[in-house]
């Protein structure tokens, strides 16, 4: 008993200890005025800002891929009531999307559809068929649900390109930062995203019946279209 | 079968917070240690790949606290670089039997100023890759397996850096006990 008291005392006679170490070492640094006219150059800053969209993205992809392997599928349909309900929105139920059912909140759209239960699309693997210069295949996430490709070029700017082809499903697309508007992929009604924060990013939604489809990149949304009209089946080596 | 696709505007706030408002700490402590331009903008730019990575583990209402973080982890990541270039090895097991030891070496001690003082200063004397395992442990309040992951070894490393760092500390304090 008195030995773990003692063990207890020298914790937090530690704890102290780093603490004024710490404050100490914060307080040989020049005061925040000086440390603001470091020079940070304008290459490695925007490297530094291209690094956050690429964390961003990457998070994103690591999220989906952390959902499906868990299999969480049930308590998504619950948070995603959930997160409906807290909202204040003025839902806009439209049947723009021929195969999907699309409602609108104020944060995120909602699409719900399904697809085709046709055994031979199982084996169906889809891919751009264009892609602007210097864009090359980086990485490629499978899971029951999805297949997400990326592409990117040397200056790390990145092609999502996401797509599945089984069952019935549930996408929230958030919307803040973009306005959302009709488009027709190949005669397929989707919906396109088209950024207004600045940071050039843009996404497009769109469904076969057969497969749903999803690229997001920081391209002119005519260049998005190009790559959404272009995505073919791929062919088996 | 559902896909929630969701993008978390909390954790892309953080990192722009995280870079605007800290960014030059890390530029100005990188610059401390590497004094070649280019290998800073590299070394930079990694050390945001690992504030980002671990944006979870930060607690943004304390700016001393993000602050030292930041710093500690940049500092780590700075001497890790020229350590790597003296290419010096660390061993796990050597301690092991000292530390079994002196785990059950009775501790009685008064809580004095001058035993503060000097743990203090003995945490100012640890060898860099002890202490950055001590302060994320105790003042950033990280578990083994996240400051594993920051610092790029494993879990037992970790585990045993921050022991050995309380091993020397308690050395010390045994000193200053028995004078």
């Amino acid at each position: 008993m008195a030995s773990q008291m003692q063990e207890e005392l020298f914790e937090a006679m530690l704890k102290a200890a780093a603490m004024e170490v710490s404050l100490k070492e914060l307080e040989s640094y020049p005061p925040e005025e000086v440390i603001q006219q470091t020079i940070i150059s304008k290459a490695c800053d925007q490297k530094a800002r291209k690094l956050m969209k690429r964390y961003n993205a990457r998070d994103r992809i690591r999220s989906l891929g952390r959902i499906s392997r868990k299999a969480v599928a049930a308590a998504v349909i619950a948070v995603s009531i959930a997160i409906g309900g807290l909202y204040v929105y003025s839902p806009e139920v439209r049947a723009a999307v021929r195969y999907a059912i699309t409602t609108i909140y104020e944060y995120f759209v909602e699409i719900r559809g399904k697809h085709t239960d046709d055994k031979s699309d199982e084996e169906k693997q889809y891919e751009p068929g264009y892609l602007p210069d210097g864009y090359k295949k980086d990485s490629e996430i499978q899971s029951p649900l999805f297949t997400i490709i990326k592409y990117e070029n040397d200056s790390g700017d990145q092609i999502e390109f996401m797509f599945m082809t089984k069952g019935a499903y549930t996408m929230q697309i958030d919307n803040k930062g973009y306005e959302v508007s009709d488009c027709s992929i190949n005669s397929y009604e989707g919906l396109l995203f088209t950024g207004n924060d600045g940071t050039g990013t843009n996404q497009i939604f769109w469904t076969t019946g057969e497969a749903s489809f999803c690229i997001r990149a920081s391209l002119e949304a005519e260049e998005l279209k190009k790559i959404a009209e272009n995505i073919h089946i791929q062919m088996e080596c | 079968m559902l896909i929630l696709v969701f993008d978390t505007q909390e954790d892309k706030d953080q990192f722009i917070t995280l870079y605007e408002k800290y960014g030059k700490y890390v530029m100005y402590t990188v610059n401390r240690y590497i004094k070649d331009e280019y290998m800073a903008e590299d070394l930079f730019q990694e050390t945001l790949i690992i504030l980002a990575d671990h944006i979870r583990d930060i607690d943004f209402s304390n700016d001393i606290k993000v602050r030292n973080y930041v710093i500690t982890i940049t500092k780590n990541y700075c001497l890790n670089y020229l350590d790597k270039q003296r290419r010096s090895k660390e061993t796990l097991a050597e301690d092991m039997e000292q530390l079994n030891h002196m785990a059950d070496a009775p501790l009685d001690w008064v809580l004095q100023k001058e035993a503060h003082q000097k743990l203090c200063e003995a945490i100012e004397k640890l060898d860099t890759k002890y202490r950055t395992a001590f302060e994320l442990k105790y003042v950033n309040d990280l578990d083994d397996d996240s400051i594993a992951k920051i610092l790029g070894i494993s879990r037992k490393n970790a585990q045993m850096r921050v022991y050995r760092a309380k091993l020397k500390l308690r050395e010390v304090i045994m000193e200053a006990q028995h004078g």
